[in-house]
């Protein structure tokens, strides 16, 4: 019995030290949904947070309000601070465990220190990094006051949906926050992000169709913002741009899109990918090439010559798109991974200098299509 | 003489000391029951003592009062106990006792015993005939296909059932009476060359350490002979159906059945067995697979679920969807109480509907399911005291339990669970990890009649594939670990 | 009571404990190797080889011996007391104190140790039978992220750092092993082989998270955890089984340490209780995580703790000799 008490005693004890307290119910806390950054004008970094309402929503509608959203914000001199003064601007217990959307506008972007920026935000407690990472153009609370659900009910569904169609169509890369952060810290290759801007309907300019001489069209929709493109970097901070296309033929290298529309003579067509995208890098004498072979099908209606013109249109993009990214210097593609391969240890990997190498490497574009009926 | 000496005492070869001692003992001034039937048979008085309502009215007319009154005339002299039982009594089982007690424990169990003048020896016959219940079906341990009657109350029948559904000459129920005051008795089945000789020994000498003054039962016996009583889940198999026990008795378990006990216990046994029912061995092997899938993923869930649940919900946001979170907190939004303190409301209360619904007469047991249904779950849910998303956990959960066939380790889990739930809300995903390993770790070092817990897994033997799954019946061939061959396998 | 362990739940908590030790020392505690670390794990292996041979084989008894491996096998328990606790403030209770997270951890491995070594053995059997199944899930999950790539260069940071690095799993193998000097069975096969497996285990693990994360030059230790528990690329929620995996991993090798602890401390000093020698090994690895002995740890005693252990193990061999060794009763 003694010993049965002291059991009880000391279960209790441990009970009682543990932290009961420090647990936050589920309905009290206030969710991020996007969170912004931003350089004020006067040097401040401003954080913006998108939370659903809790409790407001309507017979049928659950989570997230059904549509009912609060945006807060709040600035400091650096991250630590402007976070702090955003929890204290937040009525409840912040939880940052579920941002599906982070979004730093593009001049922050472009700072010099932003990569500084990035690891802060990635070590931030509770803060699990799973989030899309996006760079918009103009300022970031705007963009994240655009954000409202169109066709669903709760906006992070809505998110992801969106942004997942777009991946999947290639127009703007699967750019997660925790890649950005783990390659801005790694010695491969540079992160991309989703390129955003908002953009009301009346205002809106167009998505481009993909193509290499299609015509810019107007778009019209009611979404208050729009992603079309990937921002690269480059060492820690934004140096360049792609627009939809060119992110679609990037994703392609990267092997992150199945299927591709194509154009060619006022001709569009649907290309699959076969097998894997093979990229190469040859080491040549303190020189270095690059090689991408791109095996593709096609079910459309094409004859020999079509697809002969086909190919060597999409060997021209593919390298331009490459050429693209070696003038800014960065190198989203994953070549820097295959290039290390070809030492044996970082420190060789690392005294090879890449990215100089990278800048002046030849690429040559290799494309098959072949129709299988 | 003081009933200590009374009742130690032999009988004396006068026939009147010897009633007039019996009827001190029993009580016979006071004691309706107790009845001494004078006879007279070849010139020399007899006495029938028996308990009326014990002893069958009936075997004692036709076949002791009818038969020595037939003989009346017959010179059957020198008339002793021998002789009666040789030459007189038409029953067929009757033994010959002299000591004062035993013959009271055997009146008392509704054997009548016959005083003989002249004969320090009383015939005991078997004239037992006390109202029982017949067997029926069972009535916990349910099952969709397979044999449906279940133990009763008397251990007679009980045995009798046992060697129905075990008819081999093997088969030993060896009958030991435990509790110093009041006498109970305990029968050991066990087949006799299958069953491992050291097991029935530590089974045979824990029972017959016994010194408790009563023993109400098997579930006494089972506290008094288990080898952790502290532990929360029981280490013996308490099953009320003949086919459950048979099967064990052919495992090489050891089965005990007890006077009174509705069902029996068998030992060792492991905590797979305790998720085994008679179903899996009439079901087609891959049905009795999936069903134990079921069963497991029934206890763990009855285990984890409420734990984990409160610990995602106050620790861990993170590791639910959003989706499934905004609902959890619309759900919550009004509702006054913090988790755990919901958490235990509907747990308790669903500890109380499933203890009413035990107890209440049968015929307004289905009013429970409305008041436990509508006033427990619509009401509160209306009220907002409860959000609706609990009671689907606190339902599954008891959905959970009620997959596991054996009710003394169910209510275990419930304790479990319990545990579980105060850890999660403590120290969250780290608690319930923490208890899980504690409880891995408890069950590790118990043992069922010196059989590891967790055996055959923990530690690894060489098993018949019935035990954690069901495998073809045409594989089943390797005795059990436990069993006398299954040990010589090993070896 | 006396704190007692057989053969084979010994030999099931070392391998729990060598895998869990050198993937939580490799991936989390010091990754120096950087994409080396596998070949670290196995290099490791092959340095305590031979020790984990004469453990088993010769079993040494002497104070001189024991009593270094006890020492040794706390001051690791109190790292990995320190891990778990670390683990579960970053999970969701950083605001609570540490000792607050240490006590219950503690008070765990205690009524363990008091169930006895067979119970932590057999209990560290389950969990290498049920751990292969969360593994498959985890990878499964996880399949479209792995980057074969990012295991190159293959050497990391070079054959120095590499070598030194098995040189710390060889200690950290020493600490995890210690547990199978204890067993006082018959039975006694040189089978120390199935353990050497949980150092294949963990280079197997180290490259699957290798694969998952490119290699970074920077970063702390709760940086790497992040890592581990959450890459940023699966729903969060189905990262679940991983942190099961983590802690249960965690808590077997806890057990299995302190365990060993306790052994040794009771073969020392026979007078003591088998449960006040649980008592005093929790209550001094909670003390030891406290006075941040891990920060010291890291940098020094894993780096040699092989050789010092080694070394008394041969000394109380060669006096074991002078003395008339224990050879290991053979079994039939």
């Amino acid at each position: 019995m003694r010993k049965i008490g002291l059991i009880a005693l000391l279960a209790c004890a441990a009970l009682l030290l543990c932290g009961c307290g420090v647990s936050g119910e589920v309905e009290n806390q206030a969710y991020v949904l996007v969170l912004g950054v931003d350089r004020l004008d006067d040097g401040q970094l401003e954080l913006t947070a998108r939370i659903p309402k809790i409790g407001k929503s309507k017979a049928g509608e659950s989570g997230e309000g059904g549509g009912d959203y609060l945006t807060f914000s709040a600035s400091g001199g650096d991250y630590p601070q402007a976070l702090d003064a955003l929890e204290q601007a937040t009525p409840r217990q912040m939880n940052l465990s579920h941002i599906e959307l982070l979004v730093a506008s593009e001049a922050l972007a472009r700072e010099a220190d932003f990569a500084t920026l990035v690891s802060q935000i990635a070590e931030t407690p509770h803060l699990y990094t799973t989030a899309r990472f996006v760079v918009c153009e103009g300022r970031a609370r705007d963009f994240i006051e655009a954000q409202e659900t169109v066709i669903g009910t709760r906006l992070s569904s809505e998110i992801n949906a969106m942004l997942e169609h777009y991946a999947q169509r290639g127009t703007i890369p699967d750019a997660r926050f925790a890649d950005a952060h783990y390659l801005l810290g790694s010695v491969y290759g540079d992160p991309v992000a989703i390129l955003g801007a908002t953009a009301r309907p009346a205002e809106s300019p167009a998505l481009s169709l993909i193509g290499p001489s299609s015509p810019t069209e107007g778009v019209s929709s009611p979404m208050g913002q729009r992603f079309f493109g990937s921002a690269l970097f480059r060492e820690g901070r934004m140096v360049g741009a792609l627009d939809a296309r060119q992110s679609m033929l990037m994703n392609l290298i990267r092997g992150d899109v199945r299927a591709i529309p194509f154009e060619c003579d006022g001709r569009s067509y649907t290309l699959t990918v076969e097998g894997r995208v093979k990229r190469e890098v040859r080491l040549e004498d303190g020189g270095m090439a690059l090689r991408v072979t791109v095996r593709l099908s096609t079910l459309d209606d094409v004859c020999n010559e079509d697809a002969a013109r086909l190919e060597d249109d999409l060997e021209i993009a593919l390298r331009d798109v490459i050429n693209e990214c070696q003038r800014v210097g960065a190198e989203p593609f994953g070549f820097a991974e295959r290039a290390a391969g070809h030492f044996t240890t970082l420190d060789a990997w690392r005294a090879f200098d890449w990215r100089a190498k990278y800048a002046q490497a030849q690429v040559e574009t290799e494309v098959s299509i072949r129709n299988p009926a | 003489m003081p009933e200590r000496e009374a009742l130690r005492s032999e009988l004396s070869t006068d026939l009147n000391e010897n009633v007039n001692a019996l009827r001190a003992l029993l009580n016979a001034g006071v004691n309706a029951d107790a009845q001494f039937r004078p006879l007279r048979l070849s010139g020399i008085d007899l006495c029938v003592v028996y308990i009326e309502g014990m002893a069958d009215d009936k075997k004692l007319s036709d076949f002791v009062l009818r038969a020595c009154n037939e003989r009346a005339q017959v010179d059957v002299a020198p008339l002793d106990a021998q002789t009666l039982m040789r030459d007189v009594l038409e029953i067929a089982q009757c033994e010959a006792e002299s000591r004062v007690e035993a013959i009271l424990e055997k009146v008392a169990t509704g054997m009548s015993a016959v005083l003989v003048d002249g004969c320090g020896e009383a015939a005991l016959l078997e004239t037992r005939g006390y109202p029982a219940r017949q067997v029926n079906r069972t009535t916990n341990e349910s099952v969709v296909i397979g044999a449906q009657e279940g133990f009763v109350e008397s251990l007679r029948t009980n045995m009798t059932l046992l060697r129905r559904y075990v008819p081999s000459y093997r088969l030993v129920t060896e009958c030991i009476s435990v509790g110093t005051s009041v006498p109970c008795h305990v029968a050991l089945c066990y087949l006799a060359g299958i069953a491992d000789g050291a097991i029935v020994d530590a089974v045979r000498r824990r029972v017959k350490a016994i010194d408790a003054k009563t023993v109400q039962g098997l579930g006494a016996v089972q506290q008094l002979i288990e080898d952790s009583p502290w532990a929360l889940l029981p280490q013996m198999l308490q099953t009320e159906r003949p086919d459950r026990a048979a099967s064990c008795v052919m495992d090489g378990q050891v089965v005990l059945l007890a006077d009174n006990s509705p069902y029996a216990l068998a030992a060792p046994i492991t905590l797979f067995h305790q998720l085994h029912a008679s179903d899996d061995s009439f079901a087609r092997w891959q049905y009795g697979t999936f069903l134990r899938l079921i069963r497991i993923s029934g206890m763990l869930i009855s285990v984890f679920l409420p734990g984990l649940y409160i610990a995602l919900t106050d620790y861990h946001m993170h590791l639910l969807p959003l989706s499934l979170l905004g609902s959890i907190a619309e759900a919550r939004a009004n509702v006054p109480f913090p988790i755990l303190a919901e958490i235990l409301i509907m747990e308790f209360s669903f500890y109380l509907i499933n203890e009413a619904g035990t107890r209440m007469p049968q015929q307004i047991g289905s009013a429970l399911g409305i008041v436990g249904a509508l006033i427990l779950g619509q009401a509160a849910v209306s009220a907002s005291i409860i959000s609706p998303i609990l009671i689907i956990i606190v339902a599954i959960t008891g959905l959970g339990n009620y997959a596991i066939p054996d009710y003394g380790f169910g209510i275990g889990l419930v304790i479990c669970r319990l545990f579980v739930i105060a850890c999660g809300a403590a120290l969250g995903l780290y608690g319930v990890c923490l208890a899980a390993f504690v409880m891995l770790v408890s069950l590790c070092g118990m043992k069922s009649l010196g059989i590891p817990y967790l055996a055959p897994i923990a530690p690894m033997r060489a098993h018949n594939p019935d035990i954690l799954l069901r495998l073809p019946v045409w594989m089943q061939k390797r005795p059990m670990f436990f069993s006398a061959k299954g040990k010589r396998a090993v070896r | 009571m006396t704190l007692l362990i057989s053969h084979r739940p010994a030999r099931a908590a070392a391998l729990a404990a060598v895998a869990a030790r050198l993937f939580q020392g490799l991936v989390v505690d010091a990754p120096t190797t950087q994409n080396g670390a596998w070949l670290s794990a196995l290099i490791g292996g092959m340095l305590a080889a031979p020790w984990m041979f004469v453990i088993s084989k010769y079993r040494p008894r002497g104070a001189l011996f024991i009593a270094p491996l006890g020492l040794y096998a706390l001051v690791d328990s109190a790292c990995v007391l320190a891990a778990v606790t670390r683990s579960a403030g970053y999970l969701a209770l950083d605001r609570s104190a540490s000792l607050v997270l240490l006590i219950p951890a503690g008070l765990a491995a205690l009524w363990c140790m008091w169930r006895n070594g067979d119970a932590v053995g057999y209990a560290a059997m389950i969990w290498t039978r049920i751990a292969p199944a969360l593994l498959l899930g985890v990878a499964l999950l996880q399949w479209r992220y792995f980057r074969p790539e990012w295991l190159r260069p293959v050497l990391g940071a070079g054959w120095p750092s590499i070598i030194e690095g098995g040189v710390r799993c060889a200690g950290w193998i020493v600490a995890a092993f210690a547990i199978m000097a204890l067993p006082e069975d018959e039975e006694c096969v040189s089978s120390f082989l199935p353990v050497l497996l949980g150092a294949g285990i963990a280079a197997g693990l180290t490259l699957l998270q290798f694969m998952l994360v490119p290699t970074q030059l920077g970063g702390g230790w709760l940086n790497r955890l992040d890592a581990l528990l959450c890459n940023g690329r699966t729903p969060l929620y189905l990262q679940l089984p991983m942190i099961v995996l983590w802690f249960a991993g965690l808590f077997h090798l806890l057990a299995c340490e302190l365990f060993a602890a306790s052994a040794c401390l009771q073969r020392l000093l026979t007078k003591l209780d088998g449960k006040l020698c649980a008592l005093l090994a929790v209550a001094e690895a909670i003390a030891l995580s406290r006075v941040g002995v891990l920060s010291a740890y890291g940098i020094a005693l894993s780096r040699w703790g092989f050789a010092a252990i080694g070394t008394t193990t041969l000394l109380s061999m060669l006096a074991g000799k002078k003395g008339g060794k224990i050879p290991c009763a053979k079994s039939d």
